[in-house]
């Protein structure tokens, strides 16, 4: 028994010293020297790669956020240039939270960045992936400034906004990769350099005006490994539909006498129904029926009756319909499958898909799409007007 | 056998269930996921028959053992002096390689997932020396700590599943088709499992002698592999339903990969050196009975007497020299062998398995078989 307790401390005392944490073997570091890296950037740079890093402002102690840029001819060779160059504590990645792709990055391919998540010991595969439109992600990182808050910041309210709301949902690095293997095409969440004008004035005033932040801007859509395309944020409210990831999203329609009414989505999703032919058993188009749930939060008319909430309800299941139309689209004109309906197609009937003529995608132009909503005014608030 | 030596039916299943997650989380589920697609967590449930086949099988060749007796005795008895001493050598062979790249897979692990500027020669060298300080002692140690190491390694993996089970995808999962199950993928699915399995069924019955005759219990042992394959299918179901089958298939060590994404309560996080710290002890145990078993083979193919219980670890007398030897033997493989990733993948993923599969049913069966012919089972 002794011998074996023996054998369990040296055993334990081992095992602490495996933790990464710190040993003779690591490269042990106190707290204070390591700059927490939560965000990196990537872009096209004069030796191929240009990349950016940034620090949330609680790691320096004036409370200033930081962002290190630096090219190399791969993100590890930028990331040791960087570690060179700069005049910073140590780079500790294991803590980086969200990955930014610059746009011109996304159009010329992401498979070496896809790459290098999944190979990193660093990294997680389920990082966060966003895109920036019309910019690089080097723009949005160091320009990004609001307040006393950096990038990191912001991009983190950002993620915990889309998983409240559902106007654009974040797809991780995992599920990007999952998406592009399994069907060629994934959508990743967009993000837009939003400009100060955009803001309101209170928020100008207690960062000393002309701050910029980054907002989401829907989705970008991935083919191949290319960006190819986006989606705007109205008509992402389209896909979460089609993805069944609805979150609560505000909608402003008009009313019979032409005023605005508010309505907020609460719950919604669609089934699909694939359609084939009986006769050579080819897929001819998919049904697709949505349901979605509204409160209504603003109205201008002060007229409250059945009628109206009739008219409400109707002109809600359109606004639907017309963005789930809207993305289908897109998903047509690019032939990409990257709302997934080829896996709910094969979900639906297995047999059938297998002895699909061409894959799913490629069908995509020649389908026809039916759609049909289903609306429902689940609450008016405080006030009974219908 | 003294009862202060011997141990019993649950400890000898315990130090199986201990030494079976070492090879189980290098190969699976990728393995499956590569034939199977999103049907790999199938094949857990595909394999169940053919390993509760296997695991009657081995029970009844193990039923034909006196007292004291283990795999290695029993062999030797079978095939008689001459026959009997080149299997046992034959057998020693095997075990010593499977101990060498086990010792270079677990520096691999580390390597992959903690250490990235490290080379594999440090840890081959710290673990091939803590398994032969194991295999110096008593069997009846190795097969103790298994006892107290199963819940803690069981406890981790459960919490893992766990908390991944809400990042499951079900359309990674379903819909599994009749295409997905044709025959040969299936079974290369269900020989990938029935590998990870075997090994450690066999491995453990080089280490029956010390356990007593009344312990063998059929149903027992049938219940054991029925949980296994559970833990298999749970396993897969996590991995599998976060990642999808494609990028399963493309990962090394996609249990860890699914360990370094978990967050608990949205502040815990990075938790996987800690886990992969723990797999220390399934590797020890592991190459330590490998060890145990390779050194007891030599010693009786060259006459010696070899015994289960506890001696100084410094007596050399009766052919103990051999442990060193078999020590320095695994170790001097482990860094010899796979020297690049390609070569890694060779052995892990297709000579170690045929090598294993070939052992476990076609030699063992042949063993069985020989006894039968000559009336000694």
């Amino acid at each position: 028994m002794k011998n074996l307790l023996s054998f369990l401390l040296i055993m334990g005392a081992l095992a602490s010293t495996l933790s990464g944490c710190g040993s003779i073997y690591s490269n042990y570091r106190e707290v204070e020297q390591i700059l927490a890296v939560q965000t990196m950037g990537l872009d096209r740079g004069a030796l191929g790669v240009r990349l950016t890093l940034a620090a949330p402002s609680t790691t320096r102690p004036d409370g200033s956020p930081v962002s290190l840029c630096g090219d190399g001819q791969s993100i590890t060779s930028a990331i040791q240039r960087i570690r060179n160059y700069s005049t910073e504590e140590d780079l500790f990645c294991a803590h980086i939270n969200h990955i930014v792709l610059g746009e011109a990055a996304a159009r010329q391919g992401i498979e070496g960045a896809l790459s290098y998540i999944c190979r990193s010991p660093a990294l997680r595969i389920d990082t966060p992936l966003y895109v920036v439109r019309d910019r690089t992600a080097e723009e949005l990182i160091s320009g990004v400034v609001k307040g006393g808050t950096g990038i990191c910041e912001v991009l983190d309210a950002v993620k915990s906004n889309a998983d409240e709301r559902g106007d654009s949902t974040v797809f991780t690095a995992a599920q990007v990769i999952r998406a592009l293997a399994r069907r060629g095409s994934a959508l990743v969440c967009a993000l837009e350099y939003g400009d100060s004008d955009e803001m309101t004035r209170e928020a100008q005033d207690s960062s000393g005006g002309g701050s910029k932040t980054a907002v989401m801007a829907g989705y970008g859509i991935l083919k191949g490994d290319r960006l190819c395309g986006y989606i705007d944020r109205e008509d992402a409210v389209g896909a979460g539909f089609l993805l069944n990831l609805v979150g609560v999203s505000d909608l402003v329609l008009r009313d019979r006498d032409g005023g605005r009414v508010t309505l907020e989505i609460t719950r919604g999703g669609s089934e699909i129904t694939p359609v084939w032919d009986e006769e050579d058993g080819s897929l001819r188009g998919i049904d697709i029926y949505a349901q979605v749930s509204a409160d209504l939060h603003e109205v201008e008319s002060a007229e409250a009756d059945q009628e109206r909430a009739d008219y409400i309800t109707s002109q809600l299941e359109a606004e639907v319909s017309e963005r789930i139309r809207a993305v289908l689209q897109t998903s047509k004109r690019l032939q990409a499958d990257f709302l997934g309906l080829g896996d709910q197609v094969e979900l639906a009937d297995p047999g059938r898909y297998a002895g699909l003529a061409e894959p799913f995608d490629r069908l995509l132009p020649t389908l026809e799409f039916r759609i049909s909503v289903s609306g429902k005014l689940t609450h008016t608030n405080n006030l009974k007007d219908v | 056998m003294n009862a202060k030596h011997s141990y019993g039916r649950r400890q000898l299943l315990a130090l199986a269930a201990v030494i079976f997650l070492s090879p189980a989380l290098r190969l699976f589920p990728a393995g499956p996921a590569r034939v199977l697609g999103r049907a790999a967590w199938i094949s857990p449930l595909a394999a169940a028959p053919l390993l509760l086949l296997y695991g009657w099988f081995l029970f009844k060749l193990m039923a034909a053992r006196r007292e004291g007796e283990g795999l290695a005795d029993l062999s030797l008895r079978i095939l008689g002096e001459k026959p009997g001493r080149a299997v046992l050598c034959l057998f020693s062979v095997w075990l010593l390689l499977y101990a060498g790249f086990v010792l270079r897979s677990g520096a691999d692990r580390f390597i992959t997932t903690i250490y990235p500027l490290s080379a594999p020669p440090f840890f081959t060298l710290c673990m091939g020396a803590a398994a032969l300080v194991g295999a110096l002692g008593s069997c009846r140690s190795l097969v103790r700590v298994a006892k107290l190491v199963l819940p803690i390694v069981l406890g981790v993996i459960v919490l893992i599943l766990f908390f991944s089970l809400f990042g499951v995808d079900k359309s990674n999962l379903l819909p599994v088709t009749r295409q997905d199950l044709a025959p040969v993928p299936l079974l290369q699915g269900s020989l990938s499992v029935a590998d990870v399995i075997s090994v450690a069924l066999y491995l453990t019955c080089f280490l029956a002698g010390p356990m007593p005759k009344k312990e063998d219990r059929l149903p027992s042992f049938l219940l054991w592999l029925g949980l296994i394959c559970l833990l298999l299918t749970a396993v897969s179901v996590a991995v599998v339903g976060s990642f999808g089958a494609e990028l399963t298939a493309r990962l090394t060590r996609p249990f860890f990969s699914l360990v370094r994404n978990l967050v608990f309560f949205s502040s815990l996080g990075r938790i996987e050196a800690l886990v992969v710290a723990l797999w220390v002890f399934p590797d020890f145990l592991l190459v330590s009975l490998l060890l145990f078993a390779a050194q007891y083979c030599l010693r009786l193919a060259a006459g010696y007497r070899p015994s289960y219980q506890a001696q100084r670890r410094l007596d050399f007398s009766g052919g103990r020299w051999t442990i060193w030897l078999c020590g320095a033997a695994a170790i001097l493989c482990g860094l010899l062998i796979a020297r690049d990733p390609a070569s890694l993948s060779f052995w892990s993923e297709t000579l170690i398995p045929l090598l294993n599969l070939s052992f476990a049913f076609l030699l063992l069966p042949l063993l069985w078989a020989a006894g039968r012919l000559r009336k000694r089972l």
